[in-house]
């Protein structure tokens, strides 16, 4: 090989590939004598410029062994960043693997776990106060989890912040000494003396400083090194360039470097490691962490917001979360419910609110409607005070606080209400017409209802005043009008409105009660006839609800007879039953044969029963039945913090709402609010396996073992990814040893051929990398 | 055929399949010590024997394709659907066939690993070359060295 001369190697350096390949195989036969000279033959053509260089002057070989020198040891730096780099992130994710501590008995997923468990046991027993205890202590240790999680990994986040600001002070100085260097090397240089010593501690100190950040160096015509790191100037020629880092209170580092604008984001080296770490990896995985933590809350409150503690139905309750002053205009009141600074969404949908009368356990519900779009904060205030017994107003911190009136309570639950025909609009013992149509009525200003009672006769007329839009009369409307005139009371009469539907009912029960439509000119409207009469009755249809509503979105039953007649007795007599959207979902069969007070299927798993009496399609008689999937479709009530299991929006503030941790009977596990029900229980073991829409329809387990899953394969890819570096960084140190100890000549020729085996070698390293993965497919 | 007679020939095709594996990793082994130890001679001969032995992976490749449609048609399930794993199942987990899938899934890993990191070494070191040479020419671009230029007499 030695036969070659210089000049071929540089030939083949400067060849196309084709030409290389022809270089290629006279390299082969370099023994042969005379090789150099026969072969030279095609390249007998004269000196060109190629790209710049001047072709045929020649190349001083100590140059090219000085070059080759240069160029291995600036890649061996940057191979060494890279393995410096990869050692630093590897020992942080090892670290922040530890914290998660899976799997064992301090990991989320354990917790959690033992969440669900301690549920699942008070669900057996609701009223078990040692249980109710343990569910209570057990959301504690799960909530202080996740806390003590968002606490280690913002310190991990800190503490590497800190080292970051530690090793650019060693940057610094590493930079100072290279341009140190550069001064003392071409001092030294300029009488024509070259500074081994000098130029080998530059070296050391170059990758030292590669060490820690990555750079790319170059040396001048001059001697001098000139440093750069991430395209910002580290040492010039004449001086060098001080990095500075901003560290906040959260570990969020920027690093910049003198008389550069853009801060810098090293890629490798320890202090790139560090970056990666505390700006990337593990802001990730807080992040991660903080959802799953705040979506946790989220269907946590969402369940326990509508269930009943063990005290029964609130007198007072307290929001945890304020509305924010959103356009600084000193008002609460304004702001849009669904823009209020609340931490949890509040969306367009239905808030239902019981009052409970507590002498006798009855309880009414009333509907609020929320639209995201155009409920303000006052808006929910005024619907909540327009509740009988209810008072609602925002606390000094902007937090919603109710109260019932003594002798009342409130609460959100989807309870049914067992006895739902309160009143007696189907088969009651009162008088009662109910209109045929439905609203809206289309009625008009001055239009007439002459109506008659046992106490008298009435004679209404209607405004357009009493409508919101007379021609669409609403159910609640015309009532409120009928209601208005002093003498239907005085008649012994009442309008109700139910389902859109108006009932003129007389005001006492009994078989001597009657109401008859003696005219006037909006009975067609309504769907009535002059003449129409009902009489009152001794008993009233007792209508009795049983069983648990099993359907998944709120529903409204309406039960409509299709004739008149006596429950039990007349023959087909039967009950039509209509869902929300009106289409029929049963009929009851209550005629004869029918036992008065059995339960007969209603919908849904509901079930129920009609006592003895008489029901009158004729006069209009039905009855709606509301059966509730959720009883706060809006979310309000999580957005507010009303009656929350978990305080805190996140992992590091999650925390067991402080009256509820002190007290567990304030654990909301029923829906009914019997002790025994476990209802709101049922729904907040079901978060347990809920798609959660937020984590594109995975559970939150699936959700924490992806995070922990991800963490594993984080490491392991970096992992390999070390194991590659090292390969490439030993591999360079053999070939630096190489090309200082052999003729730079033969190096070079062998450089051409490795050109071609390269060539030949990539063509193989894509097919056996598709075979592999496709037999790996196929197992 | 039937099902036991296409479970001996998978467990004969699994057999040569590792065989075969077994030899890639060798050739990729011999290529990654002729690169690191210079020797471009070796790492030359060491991809024509690779280049033989990816040959005969071809053919196997041809009869499994084969083999695993004959399954399909006995299972009477989607051949693209169908795994080895998935024929275990309903095979009722022979050993020696779980056995060698589980072979075969440890030396695919592997040899999937080293071709990486082969592949990230020949990089590396073309890169180097190529920054030399660029070096040497004074251009910028190190990629544009294999674009174009004459062979020339550098000693007219």
């Amino acid at each position: 090989m030695s036969g070659i001369g210089l000049h071929t190697g540089l030939k083949a350096l400067l060849a196309s590939q084709t030409a290389l390949e022809n270089i290629g195989h006279n390299i082969s036969n370099a023994s042969t004598p005379g090789y150099s000279r026969q072969n030279v033959n095609i390249a007998a053509a004269p000196a060109v410029l190629v790209r710049g260089l001047a072709i045929g002057s020649g190349v001083n070989a100590s140059n090219i062994q000085r070059t080759a020198d240069l160029l291995l040891h600036r890649r061996l730096v940057t191979q060494q960043s890279m393995l410096t780099g990869l050692d630093t992130r590897l020992g942080g994710m090892a670290q922040v693997e530890a914290l998660f501590g899976e799997p064992g008995d301090r990991g989320l997923n354990s917790l959690m776990q033992g969440f669900y468990n301690s549920l699942s046991s008070l669900s057996a027993s609701p009223d078990d106060q040692v249980l109710r205890t343990g569910a209570v202590q057990s959301s504690q240790t799960l909530s202080g989890r996740f806390n003590e999680l968002s606490a280690s990994l913002t310190d991990v986040r800190r503490d590497s912040a800190a080292q970051v600001k530690a090793q650019v002070e060693q940057v610094n100085a590493l930079a100072q000494q290279i341009s140190g260097y550069n001064r003392e090397i071409a001092a030294f240089e300029s009488a024509g003396v070259t500074a081994n010593d000098l130029r080998d501690q530059r070296d050391e100190a170059l990758k030292s400083l590669g060490n820690l950040v990555n750079i790319t160096h170059s040396e001048g015509q001059d001697g001098n090194v000139t440093v750069l790191t991430n395209g910002a100037m580290l040492v010039g020629k004449t001086k060098a360039y001080a990095m500075s880092v901003e560290v906040d209170t959260t570990g969020g580092a920027t690093l910049r470097v003198q008389g550069n604008p853009n801060p810098i984001t090293p890629k490798s080296g320890s202090i790139g490691g560090l970056l990666q770490i505390g700006q990337s990896f593990v802001p990730d995985l807080l992040e991660r962490i903080n959802s799953l933590a705040h979506e946790f809350i989220r269907e946590a409150n969402r369940a326990h917001s509508t269930g009943i503690p063990a005290t029964g139905p609130f007198q007072s309750l307290k929001g945890i979360h304020s509305v924010q002053d959103q356009d600084a205009d000193g008002e609460l009141g304004d702001e849009l419910l669904a823009n209020a600074g609340l931490p949890f969404e509040i969306t367009s949908g239905q808030l239902h609110v019981n009052i409970t009368d507590r002498a006798t356990g009855s309880f009414s519900r009333t509907s609020i409607a929320i639209d995201e779009e155009n409920t303000t904060v006052q808006d929910l205030l005024d619907a909540l005070n327009a509740i009988p017994h209810v008072n609602a107003s925002l606390d000094s911190f902007g937090r919603l606080q109710m109260t019932a009136d003594e002798g009342f309570g409130f609460d959100f639950s989807a309870r049914m209400n067992l006895a739902p025909d309160s009143l007696g609009t189907l088969g009651g013992a009162h008088a009662s017409l109910g209109t045929l149509n439905a609203e809206p009525f289309a009625l008009t200003d001055g239009m007439t209802l002459d109506l008659a009672g046992l106490g008298g006769s009435v004679n209404i007329t209607l405004a357009g005043s009493q409508f919101e839009d007379i021609n669409q009369a609403s159910a609640d409307e015309l009532a409120a009008a009928i209601n208005a005139n002093p003498a239907t009371a005085s008649g012994g009469m009442r309008a109700v409105s139910q389902g859109g539907h108006v009932f003129l009912q007389s005001l006492t029960e009994g078989a001597t009660e009657t109401v008859t439509l003696t005219g006037g000119s909006a009975l067609s409207a309504l769907g009535w006839s002059a003449g129409l009469s009902s009489s009152g009755s001794s008993n009233s249809i007792a209508a009795t609800i049983s069983g648990s509503y099993v359907g998944t979105e709120n529903q409204t039953f309406t039960l409509v007879p299709t004739g008149d007649g006596t429950i039990g007795t007349t023959p087909g007599l039967t009950v039509e039953v209509f869902d929300s959207i009106g289409v029929r979902v049963g009929t009851l069969d209550v005629g004869e044969g029918y036992q008065p007070g059995t339960p007969l299927t209603l919908a849904s798993g509901l079930k129920i029963s009609l006592g003895f009496g008489e029901l009158s399609a004729s006069q209009g008689d039905r009855l709606q039945i509301e059966a509730l999937a959720d009883s706060d479709t809006s979310d309000v009530l999580v957005g507010l913090g009303m009656n929350a299991f978990y305080a805190g929006t996140g992992a590091e503030d999650m925390a067991v709402r402080a009256d509820l941790a002190l007290d567990p009977r304030m654990l909301s596990v029923s829906q009914s609010g019997a002790v025994s029900d476990n209802g709101a229980l049922e729904a907040l073991l079901d978060i347990r396996d809920m798609s959660v829409d937020a984590f594109a329809g995975i559970s939150f387990g699936e959700y924490y073992g992806d995070l922990v899953g991800g963490v594993g394969f984080d490491i392991e890819a970096a992992t390999n990814a070390r194991e590659v570096e090292q390969f490439l960084t030993d591999t360079l140190n053999t070939r630096r040893e190489q090309i200082s100890g052999v003729n730079i000549d033969e190096e070079l020729v062998n450089m051409i051929q490795f050109q071609q085996s390269y060539s030949a070698a990539a063509r193989y390293i894509t097919v056996v990398n598709a075979t592999s993965e496709e037999v790996l497919r196929l197992l | 055929m039937n099902q036991q007679s296409l479970i001996n020939a998978l467990e004969a095709w699994g057999q040569e399949e590792l065989a075969g594996q077994r030899r890639i990793l060798g050739h990729i082994q011999r290529q990654e010590e002729a690169l690191v130890a210079n020797r471009s001679g070796e790492l030359l001969a060491a991809c024509q024997d690779l280049d033989r032995e990816l040959r005969t992976q071809m053919e196997r490749h041809a009869r499994r394709s084969k083999l695993f449609a004959q399954f399909a048609a006995l299972y009477r399930a989607d051949e693209r659907a169908l795994s080895m794993s998935s024929i275990l199942e309903r095979a009722g987990h022979p050993p020696r066939l779980s056995q060698l899938r589980d072979d075969l899934r440890r030396s695919s890993a592997t040899l999937v690993r080293r071709n990486r990191r082969f592949a990230a070494l020949a990089g590396a070191q073309r890169k180097l070359i190529e920054e030399i040479v660029a070096e040497l020419l004074n251009q910028q671009d190190p990629k544009a060295l294999g674009e174009g230029g004459q062979l020339v007499n550098a000693e007219a």
